[in-house]
């Protein structure tokens, strides 16, 4: 188990010294002139001497090697370099947000919770009825409608019968977590949609699969309960592939808060992002990716070391 | 020679049997998968909208006309009309042209460059597949929409841009795939057999590995185009869509996010995404199911 732990951590490292390294080619090398990028190409005509400024600036005038071990030094000592257009350090200007987007994720987590266990336990439990048809088109439905579709929806129903609009100001899970929580349920609960539909859909199968076994058939021809062989056989064992989708859920939930925080009005990383790249603040996008990917790697070591508690079965080589 | 006269006379009998054979195949596969067919119908209606699109608008969609503005939908105007009294039905139109476009060269570039990159990567072996794959495992820990707003923040919005924009996030599904089925494929008895009548590596790849990839990667495409149409839309209602006033699903709901009172302005662009991504996945789960009975969802 020790050994293990050493070794998640040590690939931690390497994990984020790659994550650093593939935004660093993606958005300073590849694209070729960010300078160009960021003083707008639509003109044609370009000032020579802002171009020159610029790219002093940003550090564009030296040799590639030079930028890279730079940029690799400063983004591990936690530096991601400076906003282009207010001038404020990165990591200071997200540090402010970061609190709105985690605070929308964790609710939208706590629905999907909520929401995907009962209706992927109930539909394969009335596997093919009436309950479990409607529930799958529950499933179906969801994953494909967007979620800001619906809350446009949503908020222009409220607005109309109700003269509800969407906050100006919200709380923190840290500040006030009751009012953030009760200021966070509706958008949280748009976004959980889809992940809930996924999770539902993944659930019953799952459960489906176990119900077949033969196990499960054992359990029954001793004579056990059928909430026994359901509650303790089937679901315990059922839940082992959902909690796996649980990172990719972290992920999908973050694209939809981006999206859902415009809907919203809520100042979190997405609405920053989204301002950021309309001012082609190209070092304040970049921060913002790493901060996420940060955010990402360290869930995905949390969820690593739980399931080798969890699950017996991983062999830590 | 007799032979080779039997073999067109059978030919020739067996061409309109063939169309029969075909028309059959269909009938039994919407009678089997009632909802596979009903989306592969509800893609292919789209795919004529957009490819018809200016024959098929009763009004242009760009023209405005402020006397007609926010009328609810009628005879005149089925879909209503948005602020501008612009033809919301013939926004539509329009608006499916360019999330078809990018939606299918998205995806089919996804699982194209995606598969041949897994292929290479698992045929390479050893640690030129350690470093592709550590990559793409890289690759995969951002959330779609971050990589693919990062893209666009330094390519510009335009329409390639997107498209590339929207691949690079989905190489990765793709590349675990075709990898994982090339390393088993690999071990099998054809491929040391070709290598050992001195097939060369590409030979090998493209008539004994790719064939295997295919069902795999029908099946992928069709889950990676919902994904991709539902990302086009999202940037539209983002802004960083194709640029305005081109008529696009998203942009239409960022806009109508903004009027309260007519709730058709919101409806009908939602709808259509809901129904493309809809069709597509669909469509996928069906495709999985004839293709790959293992994979066959209980």
């Amino acid at each position: 188990m020790q050994r293990y732990l050493i070794r998640r951590l040590l690939w931690l490292i390497v994990n984020i010294w790659m994550m650093v390294t593939l935004l660093f080619f993606l958005m300073y090398v590849i694209p070729g002139d960010v300078a160009m990028v960021m003083l707008g190409e639509e003109g044609g005509t370009i000032d020579p001497v802002q171009y020159e400024l610029l790219r002093e600036r940003l550090g564009l005038n030296r040799p590639l090697h030079v930028q890279y071990g730079e940029w690799i030094w400063n983004a591990l000592q936690g530096d991601l370099g400076r906003s282009y257009w207010t001038g404020a350090p990165v990591v200071q200007e997200m540090g402010i947000r970061f609190p709105y987007t985690m605070g929308l994720t964790v609710v939208g987590m706590f629905w999907v919770t909520i929401i995907a266990i009962p209706v992927g336990v109930i539909s394969a439990l009335n596997r093919e009825t009436l309950i479990d048809y409607g529930l799958r088109g529950f499933q179906i439905t969801f994953l494909a409608a967007p979620g800001f579709w619906i809350a446009i929806l949503v908020l222009s129903f409220l607005a109309v019968n109700f003269r509800w609009h969407p906050r100006i100001e919200y709380a923190t899970l840290w500040s006030d977590p009751v009012t953030a929580f009760q200021q966070y349920a509706l958008p949280g609960f748009i976004l959980g949609l889809h992940s809930s539909a996924n999770n539902a859909r993944m659930l019953r199968s799952s459960m489906l699969e176990i119900l077949g076994s033969d196990f499960v058939r054992t359990a029954r021809a001793k004579g056990l309960k059928e909430r026994t062989v359901v509650y303790v056989h089937t679901m315990r064992n059922a839940f082992l592939p959902v909690l796996e989708l649980f990172g990719s859920d972290v992920q999908m939930l973050i694209s939809g808060t981006i999206v859902m925080e415009m809907v919203f009005n809520i100042p979190g990383l997405g609405t920053l992002m989204i301002s950021a790249v309309n001012a082609r603040d190209i070092p304040l996008v970049t921060g913002i990716a790493v901060y996420i990917g940060l955010v990402i790697i360290g869930v995905n070591l949390l969820l690593d070391i739980l399931y080798a508690f969890v699950d017996p079965r991983i062999h830590y080589d | 020679m007799r032979v080779g006269g039997a073999n067109e006379k059978q030919a020739k009998t067996a061409k309109p049997s063939r169309w029969l054979r075909s028309a059959r195949a269909i009938w039994r596969f919407s009678q089997d998968y009632p909802l596979g067919a009903l989306s592969a119908f509800i893609l292919f209606t789209m795919i004529m909208i957009a490819i018809l699109g200016p024959l098929l608008t009763p009004y242009d969609p760009l023209t405005q006309n402020l006397r007609e503005r926010l009328q609810p939908p009628s005879l005149a105007h089925l879909a209503g009309t948005d602020q501008f009294g612009r033809d919301i039905m013939s926004r539509l139109i329009i608006g499916a042209r360019m999330a078809m476009f990018i939606g299918f060269t998205a995806s089919i570039s996804r699982i194209t460059i995606g598969g041949i990159i897994g292929i290479i990567s698992a045929y390479a072996g050893k640690k030129t597949d350690m470093i592709i794959q550590r990559f793409m495992d890289t690759f995969q820990a951002f959330p779609n929409m971050v990589l693919i707003i990062a893209l666009i923040a330094v390519l510009g919005p335009s329409i390639p841009n997107l498209i590339i924009a929207i691949t690079v996030p989905g190489l990765p599904g793709p590349n675990r795939l075709t990898r994982s089925i090339t390393l088993s494929v690999r071990e099998h008895q054809f491929i040391e057999a070709a290598r050992s009548i001195g097939a060369t590596p590409a030979r090998i790849i493209f008539l004994h590995i790719v064939p295997q990839c295919v069902a795999a990667y029908l099946i992928l495409w069709s889950g990676s185009l919902g994904g991709a149409i539902l990302a086009e839309s999202s940037l539209g209602f983002l802004g960083l869509g194709v640029p305005p006033p081109h008529p696009a699903w998203g942009a239409s709901l960022n806009e109508a996010m903004r009027i309260h009172g007519a709730p058709w302005t919101a409806i009908f662009p939602g709808l259509a995404i809901t129904a493309a991504v809809f069709a597509a996945n669909l469509l996928g789960d069906a495709l999985r199911d004839v293709w790959d009975p293992r994979l066959k969802r209980l």
